[in-house]
């Protein structure tokens, strides 16, 4: 049972690369913090600092409120699951799950009593005398979590534990680690790069982009309240659709936001969060967002929020079908935010003119690709973001 | 028309490979015949099949030089390099590999260079040196300089730096320090490369001949190789022992490679080194 608190923690590699940049975060006693974003944001060099396989370049991580910086691995009392497992070939099921009590020189009888119950515990009994390469992916990654289990750890490490296994083991393995989290109420900080996971995994999901932390929050609120237009279009499968825009007012005061083309009049009560803000970016270019399920039939919203779109490409899933547009982005009208597309290059490429959009739809309706398709846009559950790319609340 | 040349590839492979059998095949069967039909009959099919066998050209061997003495030396020379070799080069090569040390990246460049430079280049000096010290006709002098090898340094080295760094990480992280890394979960996982270097450095110490040959001057401390060529010229000229001598110095190199060729093959394809 454990705290951990990073302070102002820093990663610089001797080549200068500077990994993770005056991260603060705090972990609860038994709470489990999912640190999720694109690869190359840090996540993971995060992780090994607070293992004690990276060193930490400058600021403090504390375990307990003491400092471990200087502290090797097993003084920190860390355990951690890797990507690939790491089991130890040449051993047993029962000499990897042996080998960390072995080395903290725990007494013969009661190595043999710990190893028993946590293979009990992660139903592995009859493995014990395998070696890894006769398990399967589902049974290596169980005895992964078993070694990092069986010492009793203070905090427990999971790195992308998941990305190795098929997508229906996956499902299964998540529910078990969740489950074993659950119960233990082990301190567990989790790297992924599935947002997902992150979201379905975390009491608190932190999401990260080159080396910055950029929101630390539940999953509910990380997904409706997100700080910024990095998390707003990471979180959610596909991401919040985000598009260059332009606030204006008209002479009787009401606001109307361009959606490509056409001018979207934002009246009572569809006014969106921070709406009264909005009144501050008149005229200004800023950058509008909205989740592919908040696109309404058309006939919810009055015709003025009606748009028709042409479809580009259509995924049937099953429940739902996701169809993809784009959205030109009005050079004449708008010009885009400088600087600001380094958020999501790939949402919005301003090189081709167009946004690129995703929407969901009950699958109960066929599209077909290059259809037209009359869609109701819904003011209120749209965010909107500064030129630099904070949310305007 | 695909049979006739499936035959002709057959014909074409089963031929090259007599003409590869042929000088081990004509030493082992000339060494079981009588002295006197080894060389009147090599140029006929005689020479591979003969017609009476006997172990006297063996039996001459021991009786005409101290055969297990040169035996015992060979043996005692090469596997104190194989084995005081591994351990140095395996080592090395792990700290070149995984440890970070000052120096580290200058001193590895110079592996390489140090590959290519034979034994003949350095003899003379090397000679000069191990005189210096008092070292000649010992089995030291036969030994320390072969031990460290840069060739066996790199190919431990390329073992190492594809070794998954995950198994490391955990052990570390399960309270293991460097040595017991190296030692315990390293090593296990490694059998192939030292297969190979153990194979590679027995194959070319066994045959050594020319600094043995500079260094020692009795028989005491002798290898086979230097007494094979002495005994080639010991009177009367006997091409019979001379073959049952040759049969005798292959054979622990047979031994060798078959008992680890399982290993061998394995590590020769993980360390893409060839032949």
């Amino acid at each position: 049972m454990a705290t951990v608190d990073f302070h102002r923690v820093n990663k610089i590699y001797p080549n200068g690369a500077h990994a993770v940049r005056d991260l603060s975060l705090s972990i609860m006693d038994g709470e489990l913090v999912v640190l999720v974003g694109p690869s190359g944001c840090g996540k993971s060099t995060i992780l090994r600092m607070l293992a004690g396989l990276e060193e930490i370049s400058r600021g403090e991580v504390l375990i307990n409120g003491s400092r471990i910086n200087l502290l090797s691995p097993q003084e920190r009392n860390v355990a951690m699951v890797f990507q690939n497992y790491a089991l130890y070939p040449h051993m047993s099921v029962r000499d990897n799950l042996e080998f960390p009590l072995k080395m903290m020189k725990t007494a013969k009888a009661e190595q043999r009593r710990r190893v028993e119950q946590v293979a009990e515990f992660l139903k592995l009994t009859e493995f014990l005398d395998l070696k890894p390469r006769h398990l399967s992916g589902g049974q290596s990654q169980r005895v992964a979590m078993g070694r990092a289990l069986v010492r009793d750890p203070s905090v427990l490490l999971l790195d992308e534990p998941l990305s190795n296994l098929d997508a229906e083991l996956r499902l299964q393995i998540r529910g078990e680690i969740a489950a074993i989290q659950r119960r233990t109420r082990q301190t567990t900080l989790y790297v992924t790069h599935d947002q997902v996971e992150a979201m379905t995994l975390g009491d608190r999901v932190a999401v990260l982009r080159d080396g910055v932390l950029q929101q630390a929050s539940a999953p509910q609120e990380l997904y409706q309240q997100p700080v910024n237009m990095f998390v707003a279009g990471f979180i959610g499968s596909p991401g919040m659709n985000i598009f260059p825009t332009i606030v204006r007012a008209a002479q009787d005061g009401r606001i109307s936001i361009n959606f490509g083309s056409r001018k979207l009049l934002v009246e009572p009560p569809r006014e969106p969060a921070g709406f009264n803000q909005l009144r501050r970016y008149v005229n200004v270019p800023i950058y509008a967002g909205v989740r592919p399920e908040d696109f309404t039939c058309s006939d919810s919203v009055s015709e003025k929020n009606r748009v028709q779109i042409k479809v580009k490409a259509a995924e049937t899933l099953g429940h739902e079908t996701i169809i993809y547009f784009t959205l030109p982005i009005l050079h004449t009208e708008t010009s885009v935010p400088q600087g600001a597309d380094r958020f999501r290059p790939d949402l919005i490429d301003t090189a081709s003119g167009v946004s690129e959009m995703a929407l969901r739809r009950p699958s109960s309706q066929r599209v077909e690709t290059g259809s037209i398709l009359t869609i109701g846009l819904e003011t209120s559950k749209m965010y909107f973001f500064r030129p630099d790319g904070t949310t305007i609340t | 028309m695909q049979s006739i040349r499936q035959a002709a590839n057959f014909f074409l492979l089963i031929t090259l490979a007599l003409i590869f059998i042929a000088p081990i095949a004509l030493m082992i069967m000339g060494s079981l015949k009588p002295d006197a039909l080894v060389l009147p009959e090599s140029g006929t099919l005689k020479a591979f099949l003969p017609d009476s066998v006997t172990f006297d050209n063996y039996k001459d061997v021991f009786s005409r030089i101290n055969f297990g003495r040169f035996m015992f030396n060979s043996l005692f020379i090469t596997t104190m390099i194989v084995t005081a070799g591994i351990i140095v080069n395996a080592f090395a090569a792990y700290a070149f590999a995984r440890l970070r040390w000052p120096g580290r990246d200058l001193i590895f460049s110079i592996i390489p260079a140090l590959m290519i430079i034979p034994i003949e280049a350095i003899a003379v000096p090397l000679f000069y040196q191990v005189t210096l010290c008092g070292w000649r006709d010992t089995y030291f002098v036969q030994i320390i300089p072969f031990i460290a090898n840069a060739f066996s340094v790199y190919l431990f080295y390329t073992f190492f730096i594809g070794f998954p760094r995950e198994l490391e990480d955990a052990a570390r992280i399960d309270g293991a320090g460097a040595c017991r890394i190296f030692l315990q979960i390293v090593v296990p996982n490694a059998k192939p490369v030292f297969a190979t270097v153990a194979v590679l450095t027995f194959l070319t110490q066994w045959g050594a001949f020319l600094w043995p040959l500079m260094v020692t001057s009795g028989e005491a401390v002798r290898p086979l190789p230097v007494a094979v060529a002495a005994f080639h010229t010991l009177p009367p000229l006997q091409w019979g022992d001379i073959l049952a001598f040759g049969v005798m110095m292959v054979a622990p190199i047979l031994a060798v490679f078959l008992v680890f060729q399982k290993w061998f093959v394995r590590g020769v394809v993980s360390t893409g080194i060839k032949g």
